[in-house]
């Protein structure tokens, strides 16, 4: 809703703008607090925090939130867990750009324009050779339920709990052995199991409307893919039937996989690989916020290899002079 | 024309779980993947660590406009 408003996307255009894990920058536990004390971007966004009005830092608490920062720290506006309401951030934003037209002639910073940004992936993947993407999302479950789409013309100042009825997210899984996804013969073959339990374990997670952890290995109760190869010259195109069944006892999750790729021999790189997994989950967990739908409904997964754009470099950034 | 064919395979149950086929492969994708205008955060151009933002920020002389999550807000999981 928010990135949604034009307004607010062209005043992001005055900041550097970064998305980063809020519980990696400054966690809630004290034990794994220790471990980024005295990191630079800890202590960055401790002593901005610091500086904010009381009410806005929440101390001890989470700190997901969306903050205005100069580039020493400086407090210009900000508040964890800040609204999804368009209107709250884009006053937050214009109070925060009037505060740095005061402090960039005090301090003497320079205001050069920001150079464009594409937005790609998290560092924690971003540079690896076989990234799949990870879409999840509600299956339709009749007029007005869940598994819509966001529509801007209808939701755009819509209440925080109405993103229910479209939530979607993505995932990432950097993938080392991904050769076992390359069939050896023409005839039906079963992928590595243990493969497919990684995966299973780490992508098919409903984080459909909030967090959720992965899964552990006793949850998997069934973690099945097979393939067949049709090859074609330097290409092959492969077929992937699978399905899964997990379960905690918490939460559940059982789907039928089904997929294709298409696979260059010559430079021995898949040239795309998609594949769906589809079925019924249940049961909540964590901050998954599946409290008041715990019965068993319909959820779906789209898997994508994933191919950044060209001159993206390591770090999953591409940078693009002027704005 | 895609909502309405998927809505006509789902009726779904316990029972009755949706199922992929070779023949609808493509149009569950295309369901599930995000289309633009749900995808509106990524026109805005987010830079994925917060460090390297704070070095470029001091080399421009720009203020900081940092989205935090718990879960990366490029990849939540």
């Amino acid at each position: 809703m928010v990135w949604s408003d034009s307004e607010i996307a062209t005043l992001s255009r005055e900041f550097v703008t970064v998305a980063d894990e809020a519980y990696t920058l400054y966690p809630e536990h004290p034990e794994h607090l220790k471990r980024v004390q005295g990191t630079p971007a800890h202590e960055f966004f401790k002593r901005y925090g610091e500086a904010m009005p009381e009410g806005d830092w929440n101390h001890r608490g989470t700190k997901q939130g969306l903050y205005m920062i100069g580039p020493n720290g400086e407090y210009l506006e900000g508040k964890f867990a800040a609204s999804g309401l368009p209107d709250d951030i884009l006053k937050r934003m214009e109070r925060a750009l009037e505060r740095w037209q005061k402090l960039r002639h005090q301090a003497g910073y320079a205001n050069t324009p920001v150079p464009k940004v594409v937005t790609t992936l998290p560092a924690r993947v971003a540079g690896k050779d076989f990234v799949l993407r990870v879409h999840s999302r509600d299956l339709p479950r009749g007029e007005g339920g869940q598994g819509r789409r966001f529509d801007p013309d209808k939701d755009l100042n819509a209440n925080w709990g109405d993103f229910k009825k479209w939530a979607w997210n993505v995932n990432w899984l950097a993938v080392d052995r991904w050769r076992v996804l390359v069939p050896s013969s023409k005839q039906v073959e079963d992928v590595d199991a243990a493969f497919v339990t990684q995966l299973a374990r780490e992508m098919l997670i409903d984080n459909v409307r909030g967090q959720a952890k992965t899964w552990s290995a006793d949850a998997v109760k069934t973690a099945k893919l097979t393939m067949l190869g049709m090859p074609n010259y330097d290409v092959m195109k492969v077929m992937y039937r699978g399905e899964v069944e997990l379960d905690n006892g918490q939460r559940s999750m059982k789907l039928k996989l089904l997929g294709d790729a298409v696979y260059d021999q010559a430079k021995r790189r898949f040239r795309k690989l998609r594949i769906v997994a589809i079925g019924l989950r249940a049961g909540s967990q964590g901050v998954s916020q599946r409290e008041d739908d715990s019965q068993p409904s319909p959820i779906g997964f789209a898997i994508n290899l994933y191919r950044p754009p060209e001159s993206v470099d390591a770090s999953g950034q591409q940078r693009k002079s002027g704005k | 024309m895609l909502m309405l064919s998927l809505a006509v395979l789902l009726h779904v149950t316990p029972q009755s779980p949706p199922e992929p086929t070779v023949s609808n492969l493509g149009e569950w994708l295309t369901f599930i993947e995000p289309v633009a205008s749900e995808q509106a955060y990524r026109e805005i151009g987010w830079r994925n660590a917060l460090w390297p933002a704070v070095e470029e920020a001091r080399q421009l002389g720009r203020p900081i406009l940092f989205w935090t999550m718990n879960g990366h807000p490029l990849g939540c999981t």
